[in-house]
């Protein structure tokens, strides 16, 4: 990071693209379609070289960058003026798919769907979903994301609940069976 | 025999609190005993695991473009006509004709959207350590530009933007207690899709380039050399700046200043605009709203 505000090019070049991959999926997960999602990386990487000078190495530098990448973000969805709108890209793992890839409790259990994960983080509040995307893309702790959105703690676990609960709702998924002798 | 208390189950906040860690250990140990609160837990898991999931990636070849249009974010005048022109609708713009209805009502008679010829000059002056450097439009053009303002011309296609001045607005003497008053008329107004009405002699041109769909700072004004420097100033000062959306000449009690606007998103708040008057001679900060 050093080297590159020094203006070393090669030094950029790297650091650019050791955080593409999470920038751009910080991306995805926000604009929740590919054209928007690709604008605003392109925006976050531009606003990560114009801003890098200003770094001061108080916080991670993927905390800092993912601060502008979520502004980025947010300013492509009101740039656009639209909602995000889902993506039929053959290539993406289907949402079904990529829960039954984490292992649902139960893995019998068929979860049933009702909207795609990225039509179901459309219908998230921005804000809502930019905690949520932070913690689960980015994996950033409270704290960061406190720091990052500029909102309190409290604030930051309220959304990402509020958003996962929404989101299970919206995707279908149940609760699994409880087994018996517990509390219920 | 007393009734056993009623197991009281954890609500969603702290069962996303244990699914992050970030739940105390008798919270985490509440989960795990009870088997609704534990399906709970696991329903969210899902959501938070597929949510983390892959998505789709550009291909290498457009990865590597993205990668080469950011790194030549330090080139403006190559970047912003491929990326930064092609903008569409931006809210901003109404806003900012209510900076220029009111900043511009408060200068007297300046000519708006001059020839840029001047500019370069001024910031030529500026670059050379010629602390007399004043916001006077000058008359002549870059092809009339001394020896030594010829040395000061930037290479390349640098000098090919130089070469053909675009035109700048100079809004003339400013009064910075009328810029916070403005600043604030931007805030409230930011968002109208109606351009304001604009009334103030002379201040039309410069309404018109700042109606909405105007855009962002044209490429080739952002290029130049005392927008450019003051850009990057800002920048450093504030890392969230969005797009710049207004530049401008303009002096403050006879000193010469560059007024920019930047387009900033908020989380918490609708879009708002920062705005920054900076010394032209060298970025320092006079006023920023």
């Amino acid at each position: 990071v050093s080297a590159a505000q020094e203006g070393d090019r090669d030094a950029l070049d790297t650091l650019l693209q050791r955080h593409y991959d999470r920038l751009h999926r910080l991306c995805r997960r926000m604009c929740s379609n590919d054209a928007d999602a690709d604008d605003a990386t392109q925006e976050a990487l531009m606003a990560v070289v114009r801003g890098l000078a200003s770094y001061d190495g108080r916080a991670a530098f993927a905390t800092w960058a993912h601060r502008v990448t979520v502004n980025a973000c947010l300013d492509e969805l009101r740039r656009r003026g639209r909602r995000p709108q889902p993506c039929d890209d053959p290539a993406l793992p289907s949402s079904a798919a990529a829960l039954h890839v984490v292992g649902a409790p139960e893995p019998g259990e068929a979860v049933a769907l009702r909207l795609d994960l990225d039509a179901a983080l459309a219908e998230l509040a921005p804000e809502v979903r930019a905690a949520v995307v932070l913690r689960d893309v980015g994996g950033h702790d409270y704290a960061a994301i406190a720091a990052i959105l500029d909102i309190p703690i409290g604030t930051v676990r309220s959304r990402i609940s509020r958003g996962r609960s929404r989101l299970a709702d919206l995707l279908g998924v149940r609760n699994p069976s409880p087994p018996s002798g517990r509390p219920t | 025999m007393m009734p056993a208390e009623p197991h009281r189950h954890l609500d969603d906040d702290t069962l996303s609190g244990v699914l992050d860690g970030e739940a105390s250990p008798e919270e985490g140990a509440a989960a795990a005993g009870c088997d609704k609160c534990s399906a709970r837990l696991a329903r969210l898991r899902q959501v938070a695991q597929a949510v983390g999931g892959p998505t789709p990636s550009p291909d290498a070849a457009r990865r590597r473009a993205m990668i080469d249009a950011a790194l030549r974010a330090e080139e403006p005048e190559i970047v912003a006509p491929t990326v930064l022109a092609t903008r569409p609708h931006r809210r901003v713009a109404p806003a900012w004709a209510a900076a220029a209805a009111v900043i511009a009502a408060g200068a007297l008679a300046v000519p708006l959207l001059d020839d840029l010829g001047g500019g370069v000059q001024d910031q030529e002056q500026v670059a050379a350590g010629d602390s007399e450097a004043t916001a006077d439009p000058p008359t002549a053009g870059p092809g009339d530009l001394s020896v030594a303002e010829q040395d000061a011309q930037p290479s390349g296609e640098e000098s090919a933007l130089a070469a053909r001045p675009p035109p700048e607005r100079d809004l003339g003497e400013i009064d910075l207690d009328r810029l916070e008053e403005l600043a604030a008329t931007l805030r409230q107004d930011f968002g109208r899709e109606q351009p304001l009405e604009l009334t103030a002699p002379g201040v039309a041109p410069a309404a018109e380039a700042l109606r909405p769909g105007a855009g962002e700072v044209p490429a080739e004004e952002r290029s130049r050399p005392g927008v450019h420097a003051c850009e990057e100033a800002a920048r450093r000062r504030d890392a969230a700046l969005g797009p710049l959306v207004y530049a401008a000449r303009a002096s403050v009690e006879g000193r010469p200043v560059v007024v920019l606007a930047f387009e900033v998103a908020a989380v918490e708040a609708p879009p708002s605009t920062r705005l920054f008057v900076l010394a032209a001679e060298d970025c320092s900060e006079i006023a920023a709203e």
